[in-house]
């Protein structure tokens, strides 16, 4: 028994220092994938039954409703594209690289990891997809995660709101510059940093900096709630709200920078 | 744990214990309930190592723990010190336990819980950089509660399919 604790104990501080099991973990992962999926099933079950008994009249209010949201969309593709063509133009004047086309994955999540203290989820795409590990996470609202771990089939993917996450971000409308935390909360990030004179408002607006290389630029990641500045404190507190939906989204898109 | 004279019953309900501990909560449970989620594994574990001590193993708890670390995004080695310390504890006390009434055995099994969800909040402390929260010890209240209920239910199954 006491061996088997030294043994514990050894491997977990060899685990959390280092990379040096990754590839045991890998294996492991890809055997106990299936798992997840009938774990999910009910999940799986139950959206089948839904859609298969689902009524007419609620198939062509859908139907109308993303008609509606495509038109919207469409409209506002053409007018990114637009941007875009004058944003490279504009590049080329000033002699600065053209940005990196970004490919995208559409994943779907299958697990949620149990323990409430971390936030991570599993997806189903993994190395055969070419996820690997530090790729962007998105959905449809805004920056969802990254990718910690891919296994063959499956990754896990840490959220923005984990307490041990960070992502560099900046005001889209004065551009200044900080540092959203996680704090363990689906509906709150925490700016780190802020200088208590510094322009910032609550409604504002915070996208990814690309600073750090990790994450691409640009994409939203929350709107900020509050901002309080006690004359005592060095720094303001400010806290934002996820734009993604994070504990609500099912399926996600893995960002892969230049691979369009 | 072999898979003759009914072994395949442990590693059964071990593996529903598994898909239990995975199952994500629907989205309209409140976030706390989370914490609440009972410790399916080691209590199961703990149940066989004194009900059938003769056919549960250390290093097979050991092994097996690797599988739920990868499973619940543990670091390697932390669930299978866990689940080796409930077997342990099981085997020791064992034929203490079976005179014990149902009452005292769940808190036998309490204690084996809160040692186990102790090390597992530390471990997770230093090794991944969670903040520490004193949540960790409502899992095994409650799964102390549930505990006559499944240990009825192992018995059952065991007397269905007989284990030794």
């Amino acid at each position: 028994m006491a061996g088997l604790c030294v043994a514990s104990g050894a491997l977990v501080a060899v685990d959390g220092g280092t990379t040096t099991l990754k590839p045991l973990r890998g294996a492991l992962t890809a055997g106990v994938s299936p798992l997840y999926y009938v774990a999910e099933s009910p999940y799986l079950l139950g959206s089948r039954l839904d859609r298969l008994f689902s009524t007419h009249a609620r198939l062509r209010g859908d139907v109308e409703r993303l008609e509606t949201e495509l038109v919207e969309l469409r409209r506002t593709a053409g007018l990114y594209q637009g941007l875009v063509a004058e944003n490279d133009r504009l590049r080329a004047l000033l002699g600065s690289t053209e940005s990196l086309p970004e490919g995208v994955l559409v994943a779907e999540i299958i697990a949620i990891l149990p323990n409430p203290a971390r936030h991570e989820v599993v997806i189903d795409k993994g190395l055969g997809d070419s996820v690997s590990t530090g790729q962007a996470v998105v959905d449809s609202g805004g920056l969802f995660g990254q990718v910690v771990q891919s296994a063959a089939s499956t990754s896990r993917v840490l959220l923005i709101s984990d307490t041990t996450h960070a992502v560099p971000v900046h005001v889209n409308r004065s551009n200044l510059r900080s540092i959203a935390a996680g704090t363990g909360a689906f509906d709150r990030l925490t700016l780190e940093s802020v200088p208590i004179a510094s322009d910032i408002v609550p409604g504002d607006l915070l996208v990814s900096s690309g600073l750090g290389g990790r994450f691409p630029f640009g994409y939203p990641v929350g709107i900020v709630q509050s901002v309080v500045r006690d004359p005592g404190d060095d720094f303001a507190r400010v806290e934002a709200m996820p734009s993604a939906a994070l504990d609500r989204s099912r399926h996600v898109l893995v960002v892969r920078e230049g691979d369009a | 744990m072999s898979p003759r004279r009914g072994g395949w019953l442990i590693f059964a309900t071990l593996l529903v214990a598994m898909l239990a501990s995975v199952m994500h909560l629907p989205a309209s449970v409140p976030d706390w309930a989370g914490h609440l989620r009972p410790d399916w594994i080691v209590a199961v574990l703990f149940y066989w190592s004194f009900a059938a001590s003769d056919r549960t193993g250390l290093v097979e708890a050991w092994l097996l723990g690797f599988v739920v670390d990868v499973l619940v995004g543990d670091p390697l080695g932390l669930n299978g010190a866990c689940m080796a310390g409930a077997v342990f504890s099981g085997h020791v006390l064992h034929e203490r336990i079976r005179l014990y009434s149902v009452l005292q055995r769940a808190g036998v099994a309490l204690v084996v819980l809160l040692l186990a969800a102790l090390v597992r909040e530390v471990a997770r402390v230093l090794a991944l950089g969670t903040t520490p929260s004193l949540w960790f010890l409502a899992a095994p209240g409650v799964t102390a509660l549930l505990f006559p209920l499944l240990a009825l239910a192992l018995a059952a199954l065991r007397r269905r399919f007989p284990v030794r």
